[in-house]
């Protein structure tokens, strides 16, 4: 046989591979308003950078008549490309091939990419599209799942991981995405849970859709199971891309800088945006944008526990994470889900060099029933674990409120920030102005003759003393009291000097964080 | 008084001009239209709407003394201090906290009946058989807590329940 011919007979068997589930299964597919796996892979990465490995891939099973079926490429395409110039490994699963179900040959072809992005030190990029295990392989699905899920657990801190949902993932396949860093998903076309509405129904009586059970918007609101939340999956798409420029390639590596570009400070003008009322509310995430780069944040999980806003932003051309309480929405309280929100932030930006930043303006740990009952001890406790652990450069700025366990909480100088700032309006203190001068005064305003009149009274002699910087900072809590109008210049050259830090930390195994 | 109004009309200017601005670079700034008055907040104390939160691409500069006329602006009391914010979706749909009944026996389980042992005004000891409530598959007795007497049986055989629903009340 000639070159012409067996490189024909290559093109066959190719051809044969890539035409998926075949085009009725594709029409399918369309119909659901759903891209094919291979239509995914190709929208995020770079223009002729995708390179296919395991294409011929077959599966082994026999039994149920299996052995008379070919399912191409086993219903996943794996293979290796670019973002933005950036190496990736990806994998997507292929929904129009066996319902994208996960058997023996298919699980290998995902954990043999893995191994790759480990090896090769790079992001993996997972794109979850299946209806679950394939029940005709048995035990061997279940196999599948957990080496996918041991893998996810041995590159997690070394390598980025990116799960998209982008159809059902349920069962235990949704145990792969909640273990990576960071989970996309898309309005009506994402689902995630463990057990779906028919076996809820049968079992417990109880009839819910699957949208309100485990859609996009519930796990990017309510559960906080998905990081970034889009309408479309071009949407979500160009998510993916924003994001790997703001991570390094693994944990040895530094994320590339950027031109630098100054903040847009007419419009986000700290006069207009930032009341220095404690009482008033503003969008915290506007402050963040009057100091970094070209104005520019990228928000994780908007959606959840919106009372803090965690997310990156570049400050003179390097990536920095942002952790900042958010007080319009409950009054920037640390809460259960707050905590956690930020905690898992916070942990994976140390694990990935991204220096922090964090901004204070919180009353302090919501009070609540329903809040103690949830946990918010072993909860809120993360919050201190994360930044106490993180070893990072940790920059701290004192907006305005900063009381009691709240203050502590939020990198203060005692969980070992690195520099801890505070503008002119900050208020650090033990609590609030009103709570204090009613516990501390109980007896003279009690005692008086027009307690309403002595409360006000002591309430602001209380302000004029503590709600203010001034206090910490004469102790050294405080780094600098600095006008607002130099953050910028303050937080830049703060990282520029922490480029070598170093802590020594004791050895150990591993901490026990507050799970 | 006079510099002031200079103030003002500085400022108003300068709104404006951000906001042009901001509409060059694609942003954007237009008003949502449920402009809501500051009296309609109270009663969003009680049934707080969520708007639509943005993406973070098109989070509009609002400025501070027209924040309400975005956001749904609830009181937030807080050691005294009431703070204005707004609540999260989570938070205003969370369940009050009621204090339980001992005397009430609920369904720990959504599930079926299957027995019911007591009838009303039967006499029970301590860990008597009340029901059979059937749920995943397992038959689960339900015992009494207490000795005491039933003042109501609120279920039949054969009866789906829900979670926590009141089975059986003792007097």
């Amino acid at each position: 046989m000639s070159l012409k011919s067996k490189t024909l007979e290559l093109k066959k068997r190719m051809q044969d591979a890539l035409q998926g589930g075949g085009s009725k299964a594709i029409e399918k597919q369309a119909a659901m308003g759903k891209k094919t796996a291979r239509e995914r892979i190709l929208s995020i990465l770079d223009p002729n950078s995708f390179h296919e490995y395991d294409l011929l891939v077959e599966h082994t099973a026999r039994d149920f008549d299996m052995d008379k079926k070919t399912l191409p490429g086993d219903g996943v395409i794996t293979g290796t490309g670019k973002i933005g110039g950036h190496p990736v490994c990806i994998y997507a699963q292929d929904f129009t091939v066996a319902g994208g179900s996960l058997g023996l040959m298919h699980a290998r072809k995902i954990t043999k990419i893995m191994d790759h992005a480990m090896k090769l030190k790079v992001p993996i990029i997972g794109i979850n599209d299946s209806g679950g295990a394939r029940i005709q392989e048995g035990v061997n699905s279940l196999a599948g799942y957990g080496e996918i899920f041991y893998r996810n657990t041995l590159a997690s801190g070394f390598i980025p991981q990116i799960s998209v949902i982008l159809g059902p993932c349920a069962g235990g396949a949704v145990y792969s995405p909640a273990l990576t860093d960071f989970v996309f998903v898309v309005d009506k076309i994402s689902k995630m849970f463990i057990t779906g509405p028919e076996v809820i129904k049968t079992v417990l009586g109880e009839e819910i859709s699957m949208e309100e059970l485990g859609g996009a918007k519930v796990q990017a609101e309510i559960t906080g199971n998905a990081h970034f939340f889009a309408l479309s999956e071009e949407e979500c798409f160009n998510q993916i891309k924003k994001l790997v420029t703001f991570i390094p390639w693994n944990n040895s590596k530094k994320v590339d800088p950027y031109p630098v570009k100054l903040p847009k400070s007419k419009i986000y003008n700290i006069e207009k945006i930032f009341p220095t009322d404690a009482k008033i509310p503003y969008d915290v995430r506007n402050v963040i944008k009057s100091v970094v780069d070209s104005s520019e944040f990228f928000e994780v999980q908007e959606l959840f526990a919106a009372n803090i806003v965690v997310g990156f932003a570049r400050l003179n051309g390097e990536s920095v994470g942002f952790v900042a309480n958010q007080p319009l929405v409950l009054a920037g309280v640390l809460d259960v889900d707050s905590s956690d929100k930020a905690a898992r932030f916070i942990r994976f930006c140390n694990a990935f060099n991204i220096p922090l930043v964090t901004l204070v303006d919180l009353p302090g740990y919501l009070p609540g029933i329903d809040q103690e009952h949830a946990g918010v001890i072993r909860h809120g406790a993360k919050i201190l674990y994360a930044y106490s652990e993180a070893t990072v450069p940790k920059i701290t700025v004192i907006l305005r409120k900063a009381y009691g366990g709240g203050y502590i909480a939020m990198c203060s100088n005692h969980l070992r920030a690195d520099f801890v700032f505070a503008w002119p309006t900050a208020e650090i203190a033990v609590m609030g102005p009103e709570g204090a001068a009613n516990i501390i005064f109980r007896n003279e305003i009690q005692s008086a003759d027009n307690p309403e009149e002595v409360r006000k009274l002591k309430v602001k002699e209380y302000k004029k003393k503590f709600a203010n910087p001034y206090v910490a900072a004469a102790y050294g809590y405080v780094d600098a009291v600095i006008d607002t109008k130099e953050t910028r210049k303050f937080l830049i050259h703060a990282l520029e000097i922490s480029t070598n830090k170093t802590e020594i930390r004791p050895q150990k195994k591993h901490g026990i964080p507050p799970f | 008084m006079e510099k002031n109004t200079k103030k003002e009309e500085k400022k108003s200017e300068e709104v404006v001009d951000s906001k042009i601005t901001a509409l060059a670079q694609g942003q954007t700034t237009k008003k949502t239209s449920s402009k809501k008055s500051a009296k309609d907040n109270k009663n969003a104390i009680e049934t707080p709407k969520l708007k639509e939160k943005k993406n973070p691409s098109d989070v509009e500069i609002v400025e501070t003394e027209e924040i309400s006329d975005f956001y749904d602006i609830v009181s937030f009391n807080w050691e005294g201090t009431s703070y204005n914010t707004t609540l999260s979706k989570k938070y205003s749909i969370k369940k009050k906290y009621e204090i339980p009944n001992h005397k009430h026996v609920k369904a720990f389980i959504p599930g079926t009946i299957q027995k019911v042992y007591v009838a009303d005004g039967d006499k029970v000891k301590f860990n008597d058989k009340l029901l059979v409530l059937e749920a995943m598959k397992m038959k689960n007795n339900l015992l009494a807590p207490f000795a005491g007497v039933i003042k109501k049986v609120y279920v039949k055989q054969g009866a789906q329940v829900a979670k926590n629903e009141i089975l059986v009340e003792f007097k």
